[in-house]
């Protein structure tokens, strides 16, 4: 399902060269729930960027369902995230001015827009928003915020789920809520890989990998 | 969902910025068509002043040249009817007609229905020796004058002299030391001086009037004449064949001329009015023309300073938008949205502020520029102009947006997510 083939990202910074990523190889099959885990500045981010096809690798090659996400053109690889990938993060991300029920639906100004609003409303009710649908993000707790993040990320179904740190700021009911919807995302079919310190939730994973400097630790 | 939707829930949560950028389009729109209308304005009001003082001039003009006329009656007969055979060289050489015709020619044409002339007066004039002073003088024998038998009755101009009388002129009286009541003797006649003419500077001063039956008897030429001296009608303009077709209808056996210093009087004093009037109409317009360009020279710096000022206006909004939703522009991103996409949400809202203000704009500007020209018309308003702004405001707005929507589109959401 996803294959990274020796993936390398270097920064420049201040004349100084960073290697955020070194040489990683990693795959994942699909409906694998992979947790990433480390310490800050391991490359946690990096790594689930460059898998999102937002960030080019400086070498190697990252191919989803075989196909190379960096050999594709910007407006191709824009088309692909639309229709593959899902990104949850841990600052939410949601569009202030909108309600949850329109936060929701951003994703279709990408392109697809056969989702009918009865189906949103669905997806938005089993993260238990359905009494939130016409609020704005500033009248939602942190929890409700994160479940809404979710919900746009799960729109079009994706084939993988890519998330950072997305229980940092919740309490134990909003996490289960969460864990429960990505569980019921990986018995889908869905791949998952979470970036988490979070030790309950990475027990919950099929697999844990840990980055140190860049770099893979144990697989 | 739609790009359209977002770009209205987005004006609508950040109104600040969208009514800053639309001010600033209403002020350059204002601006332009103010200062259009304006001019415009300016140009009707010229039309009109310049029409107006056309019609004064006219106006003015009629009533100079029945003055003129009036004074052309005052300066005494303009027309000459003489004998058909008379040589006019002799005349113009000897000062008075050698030819005669019938007295009774004048009675014919007082009896005419005449349209161009009024008051006759018919005379016989030669210039004889006075042998009792010995001098050369013209001796004129005039018999008053003949009222027309067609028209109301007017004060005539000259009364005939009574028989046994004399009216003497200037040069004559006063070298020969003569006054009024004094007893003269003229070719063996005795004559009682009726009055002493001023100086008048020309032949006159020579001339002796008497009574026309006492020259014609003098002369041996009893029931001539060799001279009517007329003036043509006020309203016969310089219309001097009409005349003369009128005088040959009744007395074919006679010619015409009009006295040219009279003629020419008139003509200069008619194209002086003429030219001062002119004169007055150029020289408005050329105040006019003036304003208009002061007006016009301070409208080409304020405008494009205007839509200058507007631009860059625009701009900076926009970079600030496009800062402030780094946020938004990175998840839409992250989520599949195309960077024509993330384009098209700013020029969408450049394209609204633009289209918005312009409209406003137009009407606004419209009314100042009118209430401030004074002058409400529809000719002020244009279609085309209105399509102009429509147009041209909402391309400047696109403008002014193009570069922050094109950084905003070019962002890397990599980084922006990272950031955050």
């Amino acid at each position: 399902m996803l294959q990274l083939e020796n993936i390398t990202k270097t920064y420049t910074k201040e004349n100084q060269t960073i290697r955020a990523l070194n040489s990683v190889t990693l795959n994942v099959s699909e409906g694998e729930f992979v947790v990433v885990s480390g310490a800050s500045g391991c490359g946690k981010t990096t790594l689930l960027l460059t898998v999102g096809a937002l960030l080019k690798p400086t070498s190697g090659k990252i191919k989803i369902n075989s196909a190379d996400i960096y050999e594709m053109t910007s407006e191709k690889r824009s088309v692909f995230r639309a229709n593959n990938i899902g990104f949850v993060f841990q600052q939410y991300h949601l569009i202030p001015y909108l309600t949850i029920l329109e936060n929701v639906k951003i994703p279709m100004l990408a392109g697809k827009s056969n989702i009918s609003d009865n189906d949103v409303i669905e997806l938005i009710d089993s993260l238990g928003l359905k009494d939130r649908l016409h609020h704005t993000p500033a009248e939602l707790s942190a929890g409700e915020k994160q479940r809404t993040a979710l919900a746009r990320a799960l729109l079009f179904n994706p084939k993988i789920l890519l998330a950072d740190e997305i229980t940092g700021n919740l309490d134990p009911e909003n996490i289960e809520i969460v864990m429960t919807r990505l569980a019921d995302f990986k018995n889908s079919g869905g791949t998952i890989l979470l970036v988490t310190h979070d030790k309950e939730v990475s027990k919950k994973a099929d697999r844990v990998i840990y980055l140190e400097r860049g770099e893979i630790l144990n697989i | 969902m739609n790009i359209n939707k977002l770009v209205i829930k987005e004006i609508t949560r950040r109104k600040l910025n969208f009514f800053l950028g639309l001010i600033s389009v209403i002020f350059a729109v204002t601006a332009v068509i103010g200062a259009l209308t304006m001019l415009k304005i300016h140009d009707l009001k010229t039309g009109e002043i310049i029409a107006q003082k056309e019609l004064e001039t006219g106006k003015r003009m009629i009533v100079l040249e029945d003055d003129y006329r009036k004074i052309m009656k005052n300066l005494g007969f303009n027309l000459l009817i003489l004998p058909k055979d008379q040589n006019l060289n002799d005349l113009y050489a000897d000062d008075f007609a050698s030819k005669y015709m019938p007295e009774s020619y004048v009675d014919s044409l007082a009896a005419s229905p005449s349209m161009y002339i009024r008051h006759l007066l018919p005379s016989l004039q030669q210039k004889v020796e006075w042998p009792e002073k010995r001098r050369t003088i013209i001796l004129t024998g005039i018999r008053g004058e003949v009222p027309f038998l067609h028209k109301d009755p007017k004060e005539p101009m000259m009364v005939a002299v009574p028989k046994g009388t004399m009216i003497m002129g200037y040069e004559l009286h006063n070298s020969l030391n003569l006054k009024t009541g004094d007893k003269v003797e003229l070719m063996g006649r005795s004559f009682k001086i009726e009055k002493c003419n001023e100086a008048r500077g020309n032949k006159d001063d020579i001339t002796i009037w008497i009574n026309l039956q006492e020259a014609q008897e003098i002369f041996h030429k009893e029931g001539k004449i060799n001279a009517i001296l007329a003036l043509k009608c006020h309203c016969s303009g310089s219309d001097l064949a009409g005349v003369r077709d009128e005088v040959y209808s009744v007395l074919p056996g006679t010619q015409v001329i009009e006295k040219g210093t009279s003629v020419l009087a008139r003509a200069e004093a008619r194209d002086r009015a003429a030219k001062e009037a002119q004169d007055a109409i150029l020289s408005e317009k050329v105040q006019r023309n003036n304003l208009r360009n002061e007006r016009e020279n301070f409208a080409s710096i304020l405008v494009p300073l205007v839509l200058l000022t507007s631009t860059l206006w625009i701009a900076f909004l926009f970079i600030i938008n496009v800062r402030s939703r780094k946020s938004e522009i990175g998840i839409l991103r992250a989520v599949g949205v195309k960077e024509i996409s993330i384009m098209k949400l700013f020029l969408y809202k450049a394209l609204l502020i633009g289209l918005l203000g312009a409209f406003i704009g137009y009407f606004i500007g419209f009314g100042i520029g009118t209430i401030w020209g004074r002058l409400f018309s529809v000719e002020l308003f244009s279609v085309t102009q209105f399509i102009m702004v429509m147009v041209f405001a909402p391309l400047l707005s696109l403008l002014a947006a193009y570069i922050p929507a094109t950084i905003a589109a070019r962002q890397d959401p990599a980084e922006i997510l990272k950031e955050d």
